[in-house]
């Protein structure tokens, strides 16, 4: 085989990146269709070149080979369905750890920083006799009821979302074993590797990357209430971004 | 109904596998061979198509060796040879009704 059907194989391939075990059949078998074509060719009497240059003729171009094969892929609507689930399955896993690891950051800023690092109370707010007894805190004063609230709060913004990234992180793990078995494979197919990883990456990422400016900014105008929540928000959401960024990048690029 | 051979494609790849068993490039041959050059369309296309026809379940395939060279050689199944006969009759059917109508103008 030389540069001719080599070149037309590798555009062919750029066109099919990313349409999996079928386009790599189809690319298998143009190959040894092209071969096939310039031998018989060089054998009816053609140069080489000439033989290489009418089998691609024939064969048709990259683009109409890359259109067949899409539009012969169209899917039914259970097959289409099935990987909108498969998409959203993986999706929510990832922003279901990424809830925890948001947990996580919060739980060692108000360790780290204070617990007004990551929740606080409006500071006009009024705490009720009745409002201080459900915190625990019996004839005690505001501080003592507003620092109770405040834990109380921190409580919420670690213990939930450490529970939705336990939930996340059983999820994932299914998402993994029914991949890995043959019976339920089906259910794990996803709509289109380069859509699904640059939504991912994007999506995940864009937030990320706001929420996380958004807190440095807070910091560096000397804001020190609640910050650390907008920065572990951030955090996690460039984390799940950093998740999608490879194979989004892989993809992007080798269009 | 379209005059582009395309059009019919999985009808004339099903034909084709009717009579045995072949790879792409023989049933391009065939293709062409039998329509005497009339079915002409980009080669390539036939393989997303019996792909297509595989994932259906009309035609079964699998790699064979032939000398160096690995190629995958397709089949009609059971429920390809009833598709056919069906594909076959409803494009007879066609092919009357437009006779009739052009049998008009005459």
């Amino acid at each position: 085989m030389t540069d001719a059907v080599e070149v037309y194989l590798d555009r062919l391939f750029d066109l099919l990146a990313g349409s999996g075990a079928r386009g790599r059949r189809v690319l298998l078998e143009a190959q040894a269709h092209l071969e096939e074509a310039v031998e018989q060719g060089v054998a009816a009497g053609q140069s080489r070149e000439e033989a290489e240059r009418s089998a691609i003729a024939r064969f048709g171009s990259p683009q109409d080979i890359a259109r067949a094969h899409a539009n012969a892929g169209a899917l039914s609507f259970a097959e289409a369905l099935g990987r909108v689930f498969a998409a959203g399955w993986l999706l929510t896993a990832v922003a279901g750890l990424a809830v925890g690891l948001m947990g996580l950051l919060d739980m060692i800023f108000a360790r780290a920083v204070g617990p007004n690092f990551v929740t606080d109370d409006p500071a006009d707010i009024i705490y009720t006799a009745e409002r201080c007894r459900e915190l625990g805190v019996v004839n005690g004063d505001a501080a003592a009821c507003r620092a109770a609230s405040i834990a109380h709060h921190v409580d919420e913004v670690v213990t939930r979302p450490l529970f939705v990234g336990a939930l996340a992180l059983i999820l994932l793990s299914l998402f993994v074993a029914a991949r890995r078995a043959p019976l339920l494979r089906g259910l794990t197919r996803l709509p289109n590797a380069a859509m699904v990883s640059t939504a991912g990456a994007v999506g995940f990422g864009g937030v990320g990357l706001l929420l996380l400016a958004y807190g440095l900014l807070s910091l560096m105008f000397g804001e020190r209430v609640e910050v650390g929540a907008h920065l572990a928000e951030g955090l996690a959401g460039v984390a799940a971004g950093l998740v999608f960024l490879p194979q989004a990048w892989r993809q992007v690029s080798s269009a | 109904m379209q005059e582009n051979p395309r059009g019919q494609l999985e009808l004339l790849l099903l034909a084709v596998l009717r009579s045995r068993p072949a790879h792409g490039y023989a049933i391009v041959q065939a293709l062409s061979e039998r329509s005497g050059g009339i079915c002409e369309f980009p080669e390539g296309t036939v393989y997303p198509a019996l792909q297509k026809l595989e994932r259906e379940r009309l035609v079964a395939s699998e790699w064979q060796r032939d000398g160096a060279r690995k190629r995958r050689v397709y089949r009609l199944t059971r429920a390809g040879i009833a598709a056919l006969a069906k594909k076959t009759e409803n494009w007879k059917r066609l092919e009357r009704g437009v006779h009739a109508v052009l049998a008009w103008q005459e």
